[in-house]
């Protein structure tokens, strides 16, 4: 019989505490009350690499779900902003105030739509991720942050395909891309697209099982950012256009919106994004992270009993 | 039903108080204890919407959920190479006593310590998905029970062989029967190596041949030294199983004793 862990774990109302039993007990229970500390950290770090693993296998579970059943497999998953992007070029190329205003329109356009398209999916999906997983997350035990976690994520596993269907463009527009230093941004704007995806489906995940209309109101609201981001106009619309100067900053301050102009800035442009855009990216992120995060620790144990 | 959950043990002594003393020779380590345990669910009368509560907060007309206690007041130990079996009525909390010290819901009143690895046996084949194989659902659900990457891979062949399944464990289970279902789901669960099995009525899943290989498999894994907290109607296994049972009613833990002691004392005050 192998030895059972010193550590033990403390269910209390207010989430789990790890640890050894109290004085008492671990005087009767003949445990080392001195080695609790250094077993606890121990610990922490083995949680840490148990983490990863879930989240790896959830997330690698959620994306092959999902395409499983279509003949097509993953490759639907390039149909569709491809045929949305096609549509959407077709219909744009003919205003002639996109096209003057915005050299190589179409790769500007599906930069826009496959940004967009992580975004909102992943977010919209996350926030149902505990309804629809509901049989795993009542039957077993594990960091529960994880499961709207792996549905963001796995939909990073199609825009990482769509952002290679991107850079094919460079084919046909070779000038829409400009080599610089400034693309070495570029991984940095996607780890704050990510933190803000996180940050947004940490709270709406837990809210949506608590009240499950949340996850109508953040669809609803997500067409209404859509068209506060620059993805189908260009954003000299918003900043040449004749509307006062702070709304201009307040439009900036939309985290999407100044990652998408970020983005552009580095890959289009060749140029480092503005202080404003860096503002308007990881200020709005920390704060949702942060929101998120308290949140997520308020609802957290409330979903396993309303799930 | 509120009420008696005031008085916990009822006339009985409060077995908490003596773990191990005298009825049961149990002289094991502390693996669980739960110190004064309740958990309390609300009762609204509908799903709660956020508009709808929006809406009630602007109209004053805020509805009083109906708190409802499915156990409470609840401490004892357990010490590990026990069999405990909890019988009891339905709704008298066995489930919710079972999830608590699975850690799959948190109590609202007082600790449950829990050390080792627990395999929760709350209902086989969390995570399994219709479209997804054998295999990959073992990974899932393995997974999600705790197991490490290495661990998974070593143990695919056991589980499967167990499981009776070598012809189709690479078939979507969309096309399993529902007993191939239950098979792989207790194998994958059996095979976490636990220190602490809890078992929830998942024994009346599959046919006759099945449980009594479930049954002789738990009998093994008791042999081996893993502690086991097993929950059923059933009186007779957990006689034939068990060497300690609760009964619990109503929220209450009503007596804590030898088993046969127990189920006797069941069989006839449940009637």
């Amino acid at each position: 019989m192998r030895a059972l862990p010193d550590v033990w774990v403390h269910r209390r109302p207010k989430g789990p505490t790890w640890g050894p039993l109290d004085d008492e007990a671990a005087a009767a229970n003949g445990a080392g009350k001195a080695s609790g500390a250094a077993k606890g950290a121990h610990s922490a770090s083995a949680r840490r690499a148990t983490f990863a693993h879930v989240l790896g296998v959830l997330t690698r579970n959620e994306f092959r779900a999902r395409y499983r059943s279509q003949a097509l497999g993953i490759l639907w998953s390039l149909l569709n902003p491809l045929v949305q992007t096609a549509i959407l070029t077709v219909i744009f190329s003919h205003v002639a105030a996109f096209k003057s205003a915005v050299p190589n329109y179409p790769v500007y356009l599906l930069m826009g739509v496959v940004v967009w398209q992580w975004f909102s999916t992943a977010i919209n999906m996350a926030t149902q991720s505990f309804i629809a997983q509901a049989d795993i997350v009542k039957r077993t035990v594990f960091a529960r942050q994880i499961v709207p976690l792996a549905a963001a994520l796995s939909y990073g596993v199609n825009f990482a395909m769509e952002s290679l269907l991107v850079l094919a463009l460079v084919f046909i527009w070779p000038s829409a891309f400009k080599l610089s230093p400034a693309l070495a941004l570029v991984p940095v704007v996607l780890v704050i697209l990510a933190a803000l995806i996180v940050g947004v489906v940490l709270a709406t995940s837990v809210l949506n099982v608590v009240y499950r209309d949340v996850a109508f109101l953040v669809s609803t609201a997500l067409t209404l950012l859509y068209w506060l981001t620059p993805i189908i106009y260009p954003l000299s619309f918003v900043d040449d256009g004749a509307i006062p100067h702070v709304y201009k900053v307040l439009y900036h301050l939309n985290p999407i919106a100044s990652i998408m102009v970020a983005l552009r800035n580095c890959l289009m442009d060749g140029v480092v994004p503005s202080a404003l855009t860096w503002i308007g990216m990881v200020g709005p992120t920390a704060l949702m992270l942060a929101i998120g995060w308290a949140v997520f620790r308020h609802y957290e144990r409330m979903v396993l009993d309303y799930v | 039903m509120f009420k008696r959950a005031m008085q916990p043990v009822g006339e009985q002594p409060p077995a908490s108080a003596e773990p191990g003393s005298g009825q049961h020779p149990v002289t094991g380590e502390l693996i669980v204890r739960l110190t004064d345990v309740g958990k309390m669910f609300r009762r609204f009368e509908q799903k709660p919407f956020l508009s709808r509560n929006i809406l009630k907060w602007l109209t004053g007309k805020r509805e009083r959920p109906r708190d409802f206690w499915p156990i409470r007041h609840v401490s004892f130990e357990i010490r590990r190479g026990e069999m405990i079996g909890v019988v009891g009525q339905n709704g008298s909390g066995k489930s919710t006593l079972l999830r608590l010290i699975a850690g799959a819901a948190f109590p609202t009143e007082g600790v449950i310590s829990v050390r080792g690895r627990v395999a929760p046996l709350l209902a086989l084949g969390a995570g399994f998905q219709p479209d997804m194989t054998g295999r990959e659902c073992v990974e899932i659900n393995a997974t999600a029970l705790g197991l490490e990457r290495h661990e998974i891979v070593a143990r695919l062949d056991d589980i499967v062989t167990f499981a009776e399944l070598h012809d189709f464990i690479d078939t979507p289970v969309r096309y399993y029967s529902s007993g191939m279902l239950a098979r792989l789901g207790f194998s994958i669960a059996v095979h976490t190596d636990p220190d602490l099995l809890l078992v929830d009525e998942v024994l009346a899943v599959g046919d006759h041949a099945f449980q009594e290989k479930c049954i002789r498999r738990i009998e093994a894994m008791r042999d081996d030294g893993v502690t086991i907290f097993f929950v059923s109607h059933d009186g007779g296994i957990v006689r034939r199983l068990c060497n300690r049972a609760l009964w619990l009613k109503d929220g209450c833990l009503m007596l804590d004793g030898k088993a046969a002691d127990v189920i006797a004392a069941y069989e006839t005050g449940a009637r």
